[in-house]
């Protein structure tokens, strides 16, 4: 299967939260020399950045239809908050790092 | 804009008595608009927005809340840190979940590309132990100012 590969932060506005987390994603994923593109987007917008991603890290609760958008079309979800707080964020990171070498 | 000008000891109130949380929000948003900082929509705006898209997180040491609006009620950047005589209700970031919080930081992010910094060293700041020992210590404006920039 050629999926695009490619991990998305969605937040509520993009004023700060999902950039933050995605450095923090970049800087761990360069660390451990994983080359997998990273991307901050809007949650408005999620729908049509769902399509062309294989990883999705959410900070706003994602619905029920962007939930069930992502299953179907294969999509891996993981919590975000983890990597503001510090709190149980090695353990979610284990996961994304097994879905980028998918 | 460095974090640390974004503190001012008027933005600073360490023993608020509130009802819930629009009655903070109300009294948060009073205040900075007198003092210039928000427009008269700003209100609205971190309410609705608050409402969607919550801003409570359990770090390790404490709950706490980071209500912030779109750019466009802000008229000059701020934090404007709020501590609660009263825990009220919020709602956690992620997964909507009811938290119990005391601990409040009003962000005034008015140009999102300078401040993206903002967001990561407060939550450096409070997987701190040192300084989460001492934020619940302090009780006065100065020392809370003194302490936010020397760990900023």
């Amino acid at each position: 299967m050629s999926r695009n590969k490619r991990l998305i932060v969605a937040c509520g506005s993009g004023v700060a939260t999902s950039t933050t987390i995605a450095e923090k994603i970049k800087n761990k994923f360069e660390a451990d020399g994983i080359n997998y593109p990273v991307e901050a987007v809007d949650y408005k917008s999620i729908e049509n950045e769902l399509p062309s991603s294989s990883i999705y890290v959410y900070i706003a609760k994602p619905d029920s239809e962007v939930l069930k958008q992502a299953e179907q079309l294969g999509i891996d979800v993981y919590p975000g908050v983890p990597f503001l707080t510090g709190m149980g964020v090695d353990d979610v990171y284990e996961k994304i790092v097994k879905s980028t070498k998918k | 804009m460095n974090t640390k000008e974004l503190f001012s000891p008027e933005l600073i109130c360490l023993n608020l008595e509130v009802k819930n949380k629009s009655d903070l929000f109300r009294k948060i948003a009073d205040d900075l608009n007198k003092k210039g900082y928000v427009n008269a929509g700003y209100l609205k705006g971190i309410s609705q927005r608050e409402e969607e898209f919550p801003t409570g997180l359990i770090t390790q040491h404490l709950n706490i809340a980071l209500p912030h609006s779109d750019t466009q009620y802000i008229e000059k950047a701020f934090i404007y840190i709020v501590r609660l005589n009263e825990p009220i209700t919020f709602n956690q970031m992620g997964d909507n979940q009811e938290i119990k919080v005391k601990d409040i930081f009003f962000l005034g992010i008015k140009d999102s590309a300078k401040q993206v910094n903002l967001l990561a060293s407060l939550m450096d700041l409070f997987s701190n132990d040192e300084f989460v020992n001492n934020f619940v210590e302090v009780s006065n404006k100065t020392e809370m100012l003194s302490l936010v920039n020397k760990n900023l």
